[in-house]
């Protein structure tokens, strides 16, 4: 089983901190859900693990092996990244044929069949400059890389963004079904996490350049509770605990508690309980309201 | 190794484009120009006549498209390799060795078609092929600066750096029609006619010169490079 | 672990998510555990013959496929079915119902029965203020499952 791991990874950009002190192990085998706010740094982190962009301090490596221009290690590793109209780089002048031939040059364990396969069911021009590309067709070369990378640490910023609910639903059993068949791993940011969370089998969440956690999706659910009923209840139940995006409305308050191990919510007490969505958690978290 | 892959071919495209752009400079003004009157007319005359000329266009053509080049790749190119994992080391070396290839190649062509040529025009232009190489070795290196220029600032970087290459043009056209000691200097120069190693000297060096300059400043600007796409 | 769902109504909460759709329609709700809702989704196909003994049931890849789900969880769900003696693995072929795994469902739930159900219809039995003796006559006179004993 192969690692990659990031440690005390700090990145600046123009004097601000976009990554502060960042560790992170990721291991083969897995998909792996990547959750922030704009912003707080998902991109920056995912270019900098997969050695595109270098860290202003800190390490990343392979099994051991530094990643940074690193030939041996960036074999296994590929980081698709949201393809954009307009760009910093003139790189997307290129037309999505040429892009596509220099993915087929770089990456040593490129797919041609898949490529093409999925060129069809996408029905992508690849003779349209990436420039002159829909939104839509934008994440569609996003994912078409990612997938026909075959690399064993796949790397996916924002695949759905441009698609809709159809398309979104393609994706994610493409995903599913390319992870079946070769366990390879998948890092994917979104922003649309209801619909993904059941895929992750852990979520990794950044908020403000930092891991808030990294935690198996199950077990994150599993002691994640929202409380609700009349306030005086509600604290006396959650007394010991952080209380997460607290609402209140007349006398009613409601929160997200997360549960530390050896922790449990008062019994007795005339409050509901009920179970939240990895969105509910995620915008408790990084939202604001913490108590 | 892959890099030959996406190198070749772009290597093999920039020539064609070179030997392209050359047809079209000679159908546009080497029809127009004069006959020299030492040579006899009909075809085989005329036919020897515009091969004499072509590697003087090869040459301007190679120049242009290997500047063209080098900015393009600085732009369009090495943003899209980073992002597929191409290391910036490979990415530096394919850079200068492409364009080095590209050159000689245009070098070579020249360097056969005037070598079987006997007329005048062959004769002079075999005494300049070897600045005539340093002018090309310039023009990659003068390219390579500008492309540095748009990767680090973008296309404003590119307008003042063709602003600043245009002005200095210009203000050295503006010395030298004022400067008689300057304008002496030059007419020697060019007077010391291409036997002068002087010339010769000047043209490599300088080109080499330029060169290396870029090659450091191309090191830091792509190792500093953002893949982006 | 606490796990009582409240009796509050669920608009309260203004969220897309609190759907109340139950597991019968195949969609996955946030209230159990995924593969726990795999695993009751398998039982409830077998109960109702959906899903016949020594026939093959839906493989790990194809449960993640079919729900967008990670196969890792589909497969947790399954395992447990095959530990509860509901599933068992043919090798190189797939998993199959096993003999008597409709009955063994039904014993299970019969056995959980009152946890699952009667304890909070008597609760909220007892906060309308309905007496055992109205509830009796409403089981006796209703048309819906179970059977009468004579």
């Amino acid at each position: 089983m192969s690692k990659l791991i990031g440690k005390g990874i700090v990145k600046n950009y123009g004097g601000k901190a976009v990554l502060e002190d960042v560790d992170l192990e990721l291991e083969s085998g897995k998909i792996y859900g990547l959750i922030g706010r704009n912003g707080a740094g998902k991109t920056t982190l995912l270019s900098v693990l997969t050695a595109q962009n270098p860290a202003t301090k800190g390490s990343v490596s392979f099994d051991g092996e530094p990643v940074w221009e690193n030939p041996r290690v960036l074999e296994h590793l590929c980081f698709s990244r949201e393809l954009n109209q307009l760009s910093g780089s003139n790189a997307n002048t290129m037309k999505v044929k040429e892009y596509l031939e220099i993915a087929a040059a770089y990456l040593p364990h490129w797919d041609k069949k898949l490529a093409a396969r999925l060129v069809k069911e996408f029905d992508l021009d690849v003779k349209k400059k990436i420039c002159k590309l829909s939104k839509g067709m934008l994440s569609m070369v996003t994912i078409l890389v990612a997938l026909a990378s075959k690399a064993e640490f796949t790397f996916l910023d924002e695949p759905v963004a441009g698609l809709d609910v159809v398309a979104r639903e393609r994706f994610y059993e493409l995903l599913v079904e390319e992870f079946s068949e070769t366990g390879r791993t998948f890092v994917i940011s979104t922003h649309i996490i209801e619909e993904a969370s059941d895929i992750f089998e852990e979520v990794i969440i950044v908020d403000k350049g930092r891991i808030l956690l990294k935690e198996n999706t199950q077990e994150l659910l599993d002691r994640s509770f929202y409380i609700s009923g009349h306030e005086r209840e509600v604290d006396k139940a959650a007394a010991g605990l952080t209380l997460h995006h607290v609402e209140h409305m007349g006398r009613s308050k409601s929160a997200v508690v997360l549960l530390k191990p050896g922790q449990t919510i008062g019994e007795g007490y005339d409050v509901s309980v009920q179970r939240p969505s990895l969105q509910k958690v995620f915008v408790a978290l990084c939202g604001n309201g913490t108590e | 190794m892959k890099n030959l892959k996406f190198w070749g071919k772009t290597w093999l495209m920039e020539l064609g484009m070179i030997v392209v752009v050359t047809l079209l400079l000679m159908l546009f003004i080497g029809i127009g120009g004069r006959e020299p009157d030492w040579m006899g007319s009909g075809t085989a005359a005329k036919a020897e006549m515009l091969l004499s000329l072509s590697p003087w266009y090869l040459l301007i053509a190679g120049a242009l498209i290997a500047f063209m080049s080098m900015i393009g790749c600085f732009m369009t190119y090495l943003p899209a390799l980073l992002a597929v994992n191409c290391t910036r080391r490979n990415a530096f070396w394919s850079l200068l060795l492409m364009h080095l290839a590209l050159i000689g190649a245009v070098e070579i062509l020249c360097w056969i078609i005037w070598g079987r040529l006997d007329n005048d025009i062959a004769l002079s232009g075999r005494e300049l092929l070897l600045p005539a190489f340093g002018w090309l070795v310039a023009a990659v290196a003068v390219g390579g600066i500008m492309g540095c220029a748009v990767a680090r600032w973008g296309k404003t970087g590119i307008m003042a750096a063709a602003g600043g290459l245009f002005g200095g043009g210009m203000g050295l056209g503006f010395y030298s029609g004022y400067s008689e000691g300057f304008r002496e200097l030059l007419s020697n120069m060019a007077g010391a006619a291409t036997k002068e190693n002087l010339f010769v000297g000047v043209s490599l060096g300088g080109g080499a010169a330029l060169f290396l300059l870029m090659a450091l400043l191309a090191a830091a600007v792509i190792r500093k490079m953002e893949a982006r796409l | 672990m606490v796990n009582y769902i409240s009796n509050e109504p669920i608009k309260l909460l203004k969220m897309a998510e609190w759907e109340e759709v139950r597991r019968l329609n195949g969609i996955l709700t946030q209230e159990k555990s995924i593969y726990l809702q795999i695993k009751e989704m398998i039982e409830n196909d077998i109960l109702r013959d959906i899903l016949l003994e020594e026939e093959r049931a839906p493989s790990t890849n194809e449960l993640a496929k079919l729900y967008a789900i990670n196969p890792a969880t589909a497969g947790k769900g399954i395992n447990l079915l095959v530990e509860e003696g509901i599933l068992y693995k043919k090798r190189g072929i797939g998993m199959f119902v096993a003999a008597g795994a409709k009955q063994r469902i039904m014993a299970e739930r019969k056995a959980h029965f009152y946890s699952d159900y009667v304890r909070s219809l008597m609760a909220e039995a007892k906060s309308l203020g309905i007496t055992k003796q109205e509830l009796i006559a409403m089981i006796l006179q209703s048309e819906e499952g179970g059977l009468t004993d004579e």
